[in-house]
C-alpha cells in the first residue's frame, strides 16, 4: 500500500484553484506606552509584543508589531525608545552608523546594500531616515543556500534623554505591501 | 501566689488551639464547592480543546494558584493542555500567505504528533482531527481552510479527488510522516535529475527550480537542489568562454561530470576571465583523487588543526572565553569527518568538535592546495584555521553548554536559546577579528564570493552588530524557526512526564517495581533529545522521570544561564572599540 502511495505521489500535483483573498482594509487602534513614552496607531490584526523584563534590563522600551510571515521571514515593525542608559548603543549616531553601513563601514555591494541617511520629519519630529536591503541565509550552519532578501526602513528620532527608532523589517517580496501600515504607525507617532 | 493550670485544663486548651490551627489551615487550602464545579467545567472544556475556556482558565490566576498548591499534577496537566490549545489558535489565527503551506505544515507537525499535549485534547496525532477542531471552534474563511488542508497534507489535496486508493493508510500518517514521505519522493526525483545527463540551459533551470514536488525537500535535499541549480548556472556561464569542441565535451554528461570536465578545462588555462570562473567551478565541483584527505592525513591534520585553532582564537573576547573553558574544565578534541550537510558540530557522545570534510576540501580546491600542503606548511594550516575559527567558537560554545548542564547534573534540551548564545559568540568573534586581523578580513572578503560558508559568517556577524538586542528575534524567526524555544520544549517534556507518572499510579505495586528495576535510569534519560524523551517516557524509571521534571521546573536556572551569556556578549561588543574594521588592503591570498 505504501508503494501505491509512492506511485500516486509521482503523478500528484498540488494545483488548487487560484484563490484571491478579499482586499481587506487594515484597521488600527491606539497604543500608548507606559510613562507616556510614546503613542501611535497599531494595526488591529497584528500581534503586539513587549518584553518588560528585557526593557528593565536593557533600558530599551518598546513594542514589536508582528504581521504575517512571508518567505520564511517575519514582517515586523518595532517602535522603540532607547534611553540614554541603554546597554546597546552609545547614542543615535552609533545606532545609525551600525545600521546604515556594512561591516567595513561602506555602503555594501552585491546582495547587501545601504541607502543614504537623510533628514526628514516624522509627524513634525526631526528624524533621520535610511533603508537597507540584505540577503539573509536561513540556515547559517548548514550547506543549504536557502535565503530571503529582507528590506529594512528606519526612522531615528533623537531626543534629549535618548532616541526613538521606528523600524520596519520585511521580506522584499512583501515590503511594499505592508509599507502603508508602517507609514500609518509612523505618521501617528507621538512622543511625550 | 501563681496558680498552676491543672493537667486537664492544659490538655483542653492545647486541644482547642490545635483544632483552631488545623481549621484555619484547612480553611485556607480546601476549594469551595463552587470552585470545584468551575474547575471541573474548565477541565471538560479544555479536554475538548475549547480555546476560549483555555484562555479563561489561564487568566483565572486565583483558581490556578489554588490548584497548583492542592493538586500540582492536575494543575500541571491542565495548564499544559490550555497552553497548547492557545498556542495552536495563535498559530492558525495569524495571517498566512496562501503559498506558505509548507511553513504552516512544519509548524503544525511539531504540535500535532504522537505524545504531544494537543493529543490529550483530541487534536492529533491524526492530522484530520485538526479540521474537526477548526470546524467546531474557528470560523475561518475558505482561503485559510484551504491552506490548513494543504498544511496537513490532506489526501485530496496531495493526490486529487479522482482516487481514494491509499486514503485510509495516508490518513493514519502524522503530518511529520506525510512530509517525510513527500521529502523522500522529492529526494528520489532530485537524484534522478542529478545522476542523469543534464541539460543546463535557463529553461531547464527554471523548470527544476519551480518543480512542485521539490518544495517538500528537507533541508539536506534543498541544499543539494540549490547546489545543482548553482552548478547548472555555472556551466552555462562558463560556456561563453569555451570553444565549440570544448562545449561538446559536456554533452550527455551528468552535472558532476560536467563540473569535473570544466575543472580540467579551466585548470591553469589562459582563457580570459578563466581564473574567476575556475574558482567558481572549483567551489562547486567534487574533489578529484589527490584533492581529498587521506586517512593518514586526516589524523595528522586533525591534531595540527586543534593546536592551530586554539592559537587563532586567542586574544579575542569570545576566543579567550572558550580557551579558559578548555584550560580549566573542557577537553578539546577536533576531528574531520563528513558532517552530512552541516559545516561543523559538537558531538556530545564522543566529546569532539567535528569539521565537515567537504567544507575543508572545498577550501582546498579554491586555494589549490592539498592535504599534504596543509600538513607540511604552517602558514597554509594557519589560514585554514583562520577560515574555520568562527565555527570553532560556535561549536566550542555548544560544548560549554553541555558541560554547564553536566556540572550541575541537570537535563538540558536543545533549544533556540542554545543557538542564540552560540551564534552571538561566533558573531562577536568575527566582528573582533575583522577589526583586528587584516589577514582574516582579506580571507573572508575574498572567499565570500565563492563560498556560502564565508558569506554566512559575515552576514551573521552583521546582523548581530546591527542590534544585539534584536539578534535573538532574528535567530528565532529566521535561522532557527523549526527548533523549539526552551519554554516550548520544557512544556512538551513536562506534559509527557506528568502523563506517564499519572499512568503509573494506576499500576500494581509489582508492575511499578518491575518498571523501576528494568527501566532506563537518569544517566540515559539525561542524554535523550526532546523527541526521544517524550516518545519513550514509559521506558524510564520513575526516579528518572522525577529527576527530569524537577530540573525543568527550576526554569530560572536555565534562564539565568542564557541571560548571563547574552549580557556578556553585549558588554563584550561594547568594549570592542567603536572604530570600524577596515577593508583589508592585504592582497588576495
Amino acid at each position: 500500500m505504501l508503494f501505491k502511495l509512492l506511485i500516486l505521489l509521482s503523478i500528484a500535483t498540488l494545483a488548487g484553484p487560484p484563490i484571491k483573498p478579499p482586499v481587506q482594509k487594515e484597521g488600527f487602534k491606539k497604543f500608548a506606552m507606559d510613562n507616556k513614552l510614546f503613542t501611535c496607531l497599531a494595526p488591529e490584526k497584528w500581534e503586539i509584543a513587549r518584553n518588560k523584563e528585557k526593557e528593565s534590563k536593557e533600558k530599551i522600551y518598546g513594542i514589536e508589531l508582528a504581521g504575517p510571515r512571508a518567505d520564511k521571514a517575519p514582517v515586523v515593525i518595532y517602535v522603540t525608545f532607547y534611553s540614554k542608559q541603554n546597554k546597546i548603543f552609545k547614542d543615535h549616531n552609533d545606532f545609525i552608523e551600525r545600521n546604515s553601513k556594512d561591516l567595513f563601514g561602506g555602503k555594501g555591494d552585491g546582495d547587501e546594500r545601504y541607502g543614504p541617511v537623510k533628514n526628514t520629519l516624522v509627524n513634525k519630529l526631526k528624524a533621520f531616515h535610511f533603508e537597507s536591503e540584505t540577503k539573509e541565509y536561513l540556515h547559517p550552519e548548514s550547506a543549504s543556500e536557502e535565503s530571503v532578501v529582507v528590506k529594512e526602513k528606519f526612522y531615528v528620532i533623537p531626543v534629549k534623554n535618548g532616541f526613538y527608532v521606528l523600524h520596519y523589517f520585511a521580506p522584499k517580496s512583501v515590503f511594499l505591501k505592508h509599507l502603508p501600515v508602517f507609514y500609518k504607525v509612523a505618521s501617528s507617532f507621538k512622543t511625550r | 501566689m501563681k496558680q498552676r493550670l491543672s493537667d486537664k485544663t492544659f490538655a483542653a486548651i492545647t486541644a482547642l488551639l490545635l483544632a483552631a490551627c488545623s481549621a484555619s489551615i484547612l480553611f485556607a487550602q480546601v476549594m469551595s464547592p463552587e470552585e470545584l464545579k468551575i474547575l471541573a467545567e474548565y477541565e471538560a472544556e479544555i479536554s475538548s480543546a475549547n480555546p476560549s475556556a483555555a484562555k479563561k482558565f489561564l487568566e483565572d490566576l486565583n483558581l490556578v494558584d489554588k490548584v497548583k498548591i492542592l493538586e500540582p499534577d492536575r494543575a500541571a496537566a491542565l495548564v499544559s493542555k490550555a497552553q497548547a490549545v492557545i498556542d495552536l489558535e495563535t498559530l492558525l489565527d495569524k495571517k498566512w500567505n496562501k503559498s506558505h503551506d509548507h511553513e504552516l505544515s512544519l509548524a503544525l507537525s511539531i504540535r500535532i504528533d504522537f505524545d504531544k499535549p494537543l493529543g490529550s485534547v483530541g487534536i492529533g496525532p491524526e492530522p484530520e482531527t485538526l479540521l474537526d477542531w477548526t470546524d467546531k471552534y474557528k470560523k475561518y474563511g475558505d482561503a485559510k481552510n484551504t491552506l490548513i488542508k494543504r498544511g496537513i497534507r490532506q489526501f485530496e489535496v496531495v493526490f486529487g479527488t479522482d482516487t481514494v486508493d491509499g486514503k485510509v493508510e495516508w490518513e493514519k500518517l502524522t503530518i511529520r510522516e506525510r512530509n517525510t514521505m513527500l521529502a523522500e519522493k522529492a529526494d528520489m526525483a532530485l537524484n534522478t535529475l542529478i545522476d542523469k545527463p543534464s541539460p543546463t540551459d535557463k529553461n531547464f533551470q527554471d523548470k527544476v527550480k519551480n518543480y512542485e514536488l521539490f518544495k517538500y525537500l528537507d533541508s539536506a535535499g534543498r541544499a543539494r537542489l540549490e547546489k545543482y541549480l548553482k552548478q547548472m548556472k555555472t556551466v552555462e556561464s562558463s560556456k561563453k568562454s569555451l570553444s565549440t569542441p570544448q562545449i561538446q565535451q559536456l554533452d550527455g554528461l551528468a552535472i558532476e561530470q560536467q563540473m569535473y570536465v570544466l575543472g580540467n578545462i579551466f585548470d591553469n588555462s589562459r582563457i580570459k576571465g578563466g581564473a574567476v570562473i575556475e574558482l567558481r567551478i572549483d567551489a562547486l565541483r567534487q574533489s578529484r583523487p589527490g584533492e581529498t584527505i587521506s586517512y593518514q592525513n586526516n589524523q595528522l591534520l586533525s591534531g595540527l588543526l586543534q593546536t592551530a585553532l586554539a592559537r587563532e582564537i586567542k586574544g579575542t573576547k569570545a576566543g579567550d572565553r572558550a580557551l579558559k573553558f578548555y584550560q580549566s574544565r573542557g577537553k578539546l578534541n577536533v576531528a574531520i569527518e563528513s558532517c552530512r550537510g552541516c559545516y561543523a558540530k559538537y558531538e556530545p557522545s564522543s566529546n569532539r568538535i567535528i569539521f565537515d570534510s567537504e567544507l575543508i576540501q572545498q577550501y582546498m580546491r579554491v586555494k589549490e592546495i592539498t592535504a599534504e600542503d596543509l600538513v607540511k606548511n604552517k602558514n597554509q594550516l594557519g589560514l585554514l584555521a583562520k577560515y574555520l575559527s568562527p565555527m570553532f567558537v560556535h561549536e566550542a560554545n555548544h560544548q560549554m553548554q553541555h558541560e554547564w548542564a553536566a556540572k550541575r547534573n541537570v537535563y538540558k534540551p536543545y533549544t533556540q536559546e542554545d543557538e542564540i548564545e552560540a551564534n552571538s559568540m561566533e558573531a562577536l568573534y568575527t566582528i573582533e577579528k575583522l577589526k583586528n586581523d587584516a589577514k582574516f578580513s582579506a580571507l573572508f572578503t575574498n572567499m565570500k564570493k565563492f563560498s556560502t560558508y564565508a558569506d554566512k559568517r559575515l552576514k551573521l556577524a552583521k546582523r548581530f552588530e546591527k542590534n544585539p538586542s534584536l539578534f535573538p528575534d532574528a535567530a528565532r524567526q529566521m535561522y532557527y524557526y523549526g527548533i523549539p524555544s526552551f519554554e516550548s520544549a520544557s512544556s512538551e517534556i513536562l506534559k509527557a512526564i506528568n502523563e506517564e507518572l499519572k499512568r503509573r499510579k494506576s499500576l500494581s505495586k509489582e508492575e511499578q517495581d518491575r518498571m523501576e528495576s528494568s527501566g532506563l535510569g537518569s544517566a540515559d534519560a539525561m542524554k535523550m533529545t526532546i523527541r526521544e524523551l517524550t516518545g519513550s517516557a514509559n521506558e524510564l524509571k520513575t526516579s528518572a522521570l522525577m529527576k527530569i521534571r524537577d530540573d525543568l521546573l527550576h526554569k530560572e536556572l536555565y534562564a539565568e544561564h542564557y541571560r548571563n551569556s547574552t549580557d556578556w556578549s553585549v558588554d563584550a561588543l561594547n568594549s570592542i572599540s567603536a572604530s570600524r574594521p577596515s577593508k583589508s588592503r592585504v592582497p588576495v591570498l
